[in-house]
């Protein structure tokens, strides 16, 4: 009872050291019930394309848990740290250091119950709250969200878990100190750092290595697979960047003598490099939090805001059909079924093409294997075909070709496949009334030769690589129109109920008989329908963005507040002492100006520059979906930034203030 | 003559309480060029007020301080620093060196502040290095030196500027015996250069190094003793006679 006592007291008293930890504590627990709550409900399963959004948020859920893990490690750390002198007391008062690590497992459990309690509390509340926000991204009107224990049973266990290991922590760090140690101040005198070159290299090779990933990734897939490793790269290399570089940097204006022996830079290289140990982690973590926070928000804000533009480049028409055959037969056949079922067919456009030949392209030279980073879907197209659908008139021989790179790029000046090699004629970037987005993720390329002649003898070699089970491949055919949108419901019913297959008969699904069906039924899309899960999905996207990039935000700020914190204490010695020597009080405030100043731009810049290079990627990952539009994704990136910036300002502000207060008084 | 002290006070008054404590009551003294004057009293007597209010670092309830002919008390605070840079030298208890600087940075600092040239910065440290024996210690950080080495380099930072007045607040507290001697020999060597000197201490073994021992208590002098050309330890027998005599206390 007495540990209880003394636990509790100790958490009422030294409230300013309990704070932040409690605050990081409640904020990492009601983020993780707020999205175990929402993944939970039974509401979600009644939203459009829940199955890809439970995902997501299961993908969410496990980031905020592991951010959360790390995260309240630092905090705790932090708080032990500070409390180190405390605990020595006791020891030296003659409290035993098992009862010590006693009282301090007392204290994580009554922070434990209380972060469980109020987490619970106000995370529902504002699960509500953001579930209506969820609601609203996601284009639907529908809203019902119950609180489910099943949420708060996991994410409690989880952080039961997460106490469990900083209960271990500070045993650990209890018992391996001896009592004098404990006593003892925790900044010891520090050697000035060596720059050490290797290392300086190491992270300039690491961060270059990730860059180059980032910069020469070829496709959106490539992207997927890449960016995981460009970010480890590239953490790893921002630690090493800070530990060395900057030191390195520092140690150079300080040799030059008329530069480092002026007051202000005097005072502040002397103050950087002295703390630039313990600094580079707490840089590096800033850093690596804004980058994600960049990273995470501009992605999924730049997916729900292209969403209408990558639909605009698909829908030359509000619907289109897809049909396995030729241009002939599909169009009579479809406008038999749309005059049958008195469905107006308007601004009608058509055209056909070879089926899709998938498989890698490297260097001109297309190859049936399953590349990942160079896969790519190639489509034949008659000059006939292009002439009609654009109305300019093309001469092209029989071994040449006009390549469209829809998605992706093509440099080479041939194309070959197998034995069939096709010079390239010209190159173009659109086609008059064909998308210019595809809607896998592989690249896709467009080949205009002079006709089905050229095609056939291509299809046919691939065909037989591909093996008997495959079918063969041959022409099909896409038709677009405008339809209302009960129409289009109707003739996707209608004409699901056939099979269609090259040049063989055309069946229909006859409920009574037994059929040797062959071929796919045609298909129908629509721009609505389309919309609807295409707006699921990023906005399901954009939701998780918003939760994490806010939580990242708020690690930031709670790091960046121990920064101040605990350089003020210390920095708090030396400007008294600068004062009594013959620094005036306004030189002193201008002087924590301009370092704390430089400790604010450093990650911002150093973020900003990570970021310009996952553009890169995130553009790239981004057209998984369609062509994104550069100017607009840069525009929202832009956007993010400022944004953040503006966010990480205040936070920065409104903690040096605490470090003002700690210096001056 | 270099300093004058007339009837100076000082009247502590906290926010919260309406209760005085006047730490200085009418002290008024001077000091010539070229003296070594200990300031002797026990715990509480107002050494460090008066010193910190002849440093500036605090200002008098009343009466003034006139340093070559200007009055520290009235100098606008925004000067403050400024003076303190360029007419007094401290030396502290605790050294209060920077341990973000070397040591040479942290003797340069207060001539860095006065925007003082590095080749000029470089020969006065030349100068001086030897004489307080610290020239192997410049390169080192502070926490590598003992806690002697520390106060001599802190000594070299007050001597740096090439002040009028060394103003200094206990320098031997956190010595051990030998050190202090050693360091109170060396302030009688930085003297005998010509420079004056203005320690507050309550060892009697540290005053009788001094040319001359003022005796405070309860915020007033009222004693004085000089050294004339005794030996150390002689004068050190008289200052502790004195002590044990008018203050009623024993001292070391
Ligand atoms: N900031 C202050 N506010 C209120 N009273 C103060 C303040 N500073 C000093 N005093 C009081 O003024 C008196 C003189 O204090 P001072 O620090 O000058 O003593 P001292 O002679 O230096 O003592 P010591 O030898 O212990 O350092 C004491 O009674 C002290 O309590
Ligand atoms: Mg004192």
């Amino acid at each position: 009872m007495f540990y209880v006592k003394l636990a509790s007291r100790n958490i009422r008293q030294s409230i300013s050291n309990f704070l932040p930890f409690g605050l990081s504590s409640m904020v990492m627990f009601i983020m993780n019930l707020m999205i175990a709550t929402i993944l939970f409900s039974p509401s979600l399963k009644k939203l459009q394309g829940s199955g890809s959004f439970a995902l997501l948020l299961g993908l969410g859920f496990i980031v905020l848990s592991i951010f959360a893990t790390i995260f309240m490690i630092y905090s705790y750390r932090f708080l032990l740290k500070r409390r180190t002198k405390e605990f020595g007391l006791y020891n030296i008062l003659g409290l035993k250091k098992r009862h010590i690590v006693r009282i301090s497992i007392l204290e994580l459990l009554m922070m434990f119950v209380a972060t469980v309690i109020a987490g619970t509390l106000l995370g529902i509340i504002l699960a509500k709250f953001f579930y209506l926000i969820l609601i609203r991204l996601l284009g639907e009107s529908y809203f019902d969200l119950a609180w489910s224990p099943l949420a708060v049973g996991i994410v409690t266990v989880i952080f039961a878990c997460i106490y469990l290991l900083l209960a271990i922590i500070s045993s650990l760090s209890i018992s391996r100190q001896s009592s004098l140690e404990l006593l003892k101040n925790a900044s010891k005198g520090e050697k000035e750092p060596k720059s050490r070159g290797l290392l300086a290299l190491l992270g300039i090779v690491s961060l270059g290595i990730g860059y180059y990933l980032a910069v020469t990734v070829t496709s959106p897939l490539d992207a997927l697979t890449k960016f995981f490793i460009a970010v480890l790269f590239v953490i790893f290399g921002t630690l090493l960047f800070y530990l060395s570089f900057t030191i390195w940097l520092l140690k150079r204006q300080k040799k030059n003598k008329a530069y480092y022996y002026q007051p202000k830079h005097f005072i502040t290289v002397s103050s950087m490099l002295y703390r630039m140990k313990q600094n580079a982690v707490g840089l590096a973590n800033i850093t690596i939090l804004v980058t994600m926070t960049f990273v995470t928000l501009a992605t999924t804000v730049g997916l729900y805001s292209s969403i209408n533009g990558f639909l605009d480049d698909y829908f030359v028409r509000n619907t289109i059909i897809n049909i396995n055959t030729t241009q002939q037969r599909a169009t009579s056949f479809i406008d038999q079924v749309a005059e049958e079922n008195g469905i107006p067919l308007k601004h009608k456009i058509s055209y056909e093409m070879s089926n899709s030949m998938i498989g890698a392209m490297q260097n001109g030279k297309f190859e049936n294997k399953q590349k990942l980073a160079s896969l790519t879907a190639v489509n034949f197209m008659t000059a006939k075909t292009y002439e009609t659908l654009t109305g300019n008139t093309v001469h092209l021989r029989d071994h040449e070709a006009i390549v469209f790179p829809a998605v992706g790029s093509f440099k080479e000046s041939s194309v070959q496949f197998g034995q069939y090699t096709f010079n390239i004629k010209d190159k173009i970037n659109r086609i008059r009334n064909f998308p210019s987005i595809s809607l896998t993720a592989s690249n896709w390329l467009i080949l205009i030769v002079n006709s089905k002649a050229q095609i056939q003898p291509v299809l046919e070699a691939a065909s037989k690589a591909a093996g008997s089970h495959a079918a063969p491949l041959s022409m099909e055919t896409t038709i677009s129109a405008d339809v209302t949108r009960e129409d289009a419901k109707k003739l996707n019913h209608v004409l699901s109920e056939y099979r269609v297959d090259g040049l063989k008969p055309i069946q229909r699904i006859d409920e009574g008989k037994e059929q040797a069906l062959s071929g796919p039924a045609p298909s129908v899309i629509s721009y609505d329908e389309m919309h609807k899960q295409f707006l699921s999905f990023a906005g399901g996207f954009l939701f998780i963005g918003l939760v994490l990039g806010f939580t990242f935000i708020l690690g930031t700020a709670l790091i960046i507040y121990y920064k101040q914190i605990s350089e003020g204490e210390q920095d708090k010695r030396s400007f008294e002492i600068l004062q009594e020597v013959g620094l005036s009080g306004a030189e002193v405030r201008q002087t924590i100006r301009s370092q704390v100043l430089l400790v604010f731009f450093l990650p911002i810049v150093v973020a900003v520059v990570h970021f310009g290079f996952a553009f890169i990627m995130i553009q790239k990952l981004i057209s998984l979906f369609g062509t994104t539009r550069l100017g607009l994704l840069l525009l929202t990136s832009i956007g993010t930034i400022a944004v953040v910036a503006c966010i990480y300002y205040l936070i920065y502000k409104q903690t040096s203030r605490a470090y003002f207060q700690i210096v001056e008084r | 003559m270099l300093l004058q002290v007339n009837h100076l006070q000082k009247i502590f008054q906290t926010r919260f309480s309406k209760e005085k404590t006047i730490a200085l009551q009418d002290v008024s003294f001077s000091v010539e060029n070229g003296e070594y004057i200990a300031i002797m009293g026990e715990s509480g007597s107002g050494k460090t007020t008066l010193l910190n209010t002849l440093a500036t670092l605090d200002k008098p309830t009343s009466g003034s301080v006139i340093l070559n002919g200007q009055d520290v008390t009235k100098i606008k605070e925004n000067k403050l620093a400024e003076f303190r840079r360029t007419h007094l030298g401290f030396i502290f208890q605790d050294f209060n060196l920077l341990d973000t600087l070397s040591v040479r940075d942290n003797i340069f600092l207060p001539l860095v502040l006065g925007r003082e040239k590095v080749r000029v910065m470089e020969q006065r440290l030349e100068a001086l290095a030897p004489k307080l024996n610290i020239t192997d210690l410049l390169n080192k950080q502070p926490f590598e030196l003992s806690g002697g080495q520390k106060q001599r380099v802190a000594i070299a930072r007050a001597l740096i500027t090439e002040p009028e007045l060394v103003l200094a607040d206990e320098p031997t507290a956190a010595l051990d015996f030998k050190n202090s001697e050693g360091l109170l020999s060396l302030l009688e060597e930085v003297n005998d250069t010509g420079q004056t000197i203005l320690m507050v201490t309550h060892s009697a073994i540290a005053a009788s190094h001094a040319k001359r021992v003022l005796f405070i208590k309860d915020g007033r002098i009222f004693h004085q003793l000089y050294r004339v050309h005794r030996e150390t330890a002689d004068f050190m027998q008289e200052v502790s006679m004195t002590m044990t005599n008018l203050l009623g206390t024993e001292v070391r």
